[in-house]
């Protein structure tokens, strides 16, 4: 499983947004869910927050795997979801690096705002959540076989770790 | 989900192993069955080759539906009555059999290439033990 941290907080969200946009929540089910940034929990958490501070969410879509392009394209020409595509103006991708560039490649006419960011890969377990075991050579962080909780891995290389709110 | 990863070749696998071994082997039926690198019929081709080529004793295959995920071994029950694993999984799947059992050999038989980003590789650090 990809492990995905966020450089952003929600404050720093709020400010690539304005009242004015038609904003779509998009959340990867897999890794992102596991990772505790995505999810369905935490995208309607974040749409009750941003609805609470006058930003109009207009729909919010939970993808089963948010790096597979075919499924992607799928959402974007779906009867139910294609017209609501074309009013939206923001898309805010809670997701792996790759889900978002490649969510970003197929939503070409709308602002996609990144959020998650590949770290690495991970080990999940229910009773310890997710651990980053095989960091990305770009981190700087050697392998650990115990892993790094996702706390301990946003410590270390200066990111944040878990939902947005 | 998917990491990128290739097949270490069999001969590489083959000369971890010896005659009289009683091995298992773990494989991931995810993103190195995609990349056919593991999953079910690689993992039997395997294990024939192995007992045929080596006459390693074979005592246990596991299928697991995402080798990364802890629960999903731990379910699986796996005999800790092993020489050595074979492990046709990334290295993150790796870890998990590493973590369960830290005395017994772990070979891994998938190398982990990297994290896809659109059309780069981000690559990642080898654990060490797992490049053959």
């Amino acid at each position: 499983m990809i492990v995905v941290l966020r450089s952003m907080d929600y404050e720093q969200l709020k400010e690539h947004i304005v009242e004015a946009d038609r904003i779509i929540l998009w959340s990867c089910n897999d890794c992102t869910k596991y990772s505790n940034l995505g999810g369905r929990k935490n995208l309607e958490s974040l749409a009750k927050a941003l609805e609470k501070d006058g930003y109009n969410v207009i729909h919010q879509e939970l993808i089963g795997v948010g790096c597979q392009p075919p499924l992607i394209r799928l959402r974007s020409q779906h009867p139910a979801t294609k017209e609501i595509f074309s009013e939206a103006t923001v898309l805010i991708v809670l997701a792996c690096t790759d889900g978002f560039l490649k969510t970003q490649k197929v939503f070409k006419k709308m602002r996609v705002i990144q959020v998650g960011e590949s770290v690495g890969l991970g080990v999940y377990s229910k009773a310890e959540g997710m651990k980053l075991v095989i960091p990305l050579e770009e981190t700087g962080l050697p392998p650990s076989i115990e892993g790094y909780t996702l706390e301990e891995a946003a410590k270390k290389l200066g990111k944040k770790s878990g939902p947005l709110v | 989900m998917v990491c990128a990863v290739e097949a270490v070749p069999y001969e590489k696998i083959k000369v971890q192993f010896k005659k009289g071994e009683r091995i298992s082997i773990v494989t991931c039926n995810t993103c190195t069955r995609s990349q056919e690198a593991g999953g079910a019929k690689l993992m039997e081709e395997i294990a024939g080759l192995l007992v045929n080529d080596v006459g390693v004793d074979v005592v246990e295959e596991i299928v697991l539906t995402t080798g990364c995920n802890a629960d999903y071994y731990d379910h699986a029950n796996p005999t800790a009555e092993v020489d050595k694993i074979l492990c046709l999984g990334c290295w993150a799947g790796w870890t998990v059999i590493k973590n369960k059992f830290p005395n017994i050999p772990v070979v891994a038989g998938v190398r982990t290439l990297g994290v896809p980003a659109q059309s780069d590789m981000l690559k990642v650090v080898a654990p060490e033990g797992v490049e053959l």
